[in-house]
């Protein structure tokens, strides 16, 4: 097996920052000593639905002006047109923040899941190395099998909870990744 | 009190007060919601590093500005 873990391997980017190889950076939960070796985000072209959605909100206006020209004064219809921009402007904040901050993070002692949903709520759900049990990634689709992603499930024994990542680049270097992981934790 | 319904409803521009009211209270709570945003931006920075050079405080500032906007315009001009 080709070694897919290297503690002298340089930093890597790929997909627009949605895979990060030993990245810099540090997370809230994050002890002494404990280096982060991946972060994942879901691939960018699962995010393309809502990229559209907000280029087609954009022209909405231009049907509706049509149609409430005749019942609104010219400084009520600026209003609602600036109104409905804000709100499409505000839509692309969401998910961009949402897309940045849902992350999976696979350090060299523990695997940390962090969810969040805008406003409503933050889950975070880790476990460390020894406690996985089997880790396995499946990419099926069209999409998926074009741009190389899938998911990734992390199983953990008894009732604690499993760790999943999403939509991820990759997802087969994800687990040979962490199956070297956890091998080092045991030897 | 009747006499005030009986007037508010032969005002002439009816709509245009309901677009006022409407606007008012929308854009409060458009700022509301953008102070929200910001405040969740900065805690969610402290959660995860990202190197983002500060775009996303910027759009969240930015959406602030045009919450505000919206609710200047809506007291001054409708």
């Amino acid at each position: 097996m080709p070694t897919v873990f290297d503690a002298k391997t340089a930093q890597k980017h790929k997909a627009l920052h949605s895979f990060c190889y030993r990245p810099k950076v540090r997370f809230e939960e994050q002890q002494v000593g404990e280096d982060v070796i991946l972060v994942l985000r879901a691939h960018p072209v699962t995010q393309i639905s809502w990229v559209v959605t907000a280029v087609l909100l954009l022209f909405v206006p231009l049907f509706v002006n049509l149609f409430t020209a005749p019942l609104l004064q010219i400084s009520e219809s600026l209003f609602v047109n600036f109104f409905w921009y804000a709100s499409i402007f505000s839509y692309v904040l969401l998910n961009i923040i949402d897309w940045t901050f849902n992350v999976g993070i696979i350090t060299n002692r523990r695997v940390i899941d962090i969810n969040y949903n805008i406003i409503i709520s933050r889950e975070v759900a880790a476990t460390t190395m020894q406690e996985i049990v089997d880790v396995t990634g499946s990419s099926s689709g069209f999409l998926p099998s074009i741009f190389n992603y899938g998911d990734v499930n992390i199983q953990t024994p008894g009732t604690n909870q499993n760790i999943e990542f999403l939509q991820t680049p990759r997802p087969s270097e994800v687990v040979a990744i962490v199956n070297q992981l956890m091998e080092d934790r045991i030897i | 009190m009747i006499g005030f319904i009986l007037a508010y409803l032969h005002y002439p521009n009816l709509l245009s007060v309901f677009i006022k009211l409407f606007g008012i209270t929308l854009s409060m709570l458009y700022i509301l919601f953008s102070l929200v945003i910001i405040r969740q931006i900065s805690q969610l920075r402290v959660s995860i590093e990202v190197h983002d050079n500060g775009l996303l405080d910027l759009l969240g500032k930015m959406q602030l500005i045009f919450a505000i906007i919206l609710f200047i315009y809506s007291i001054i001009i409708l």
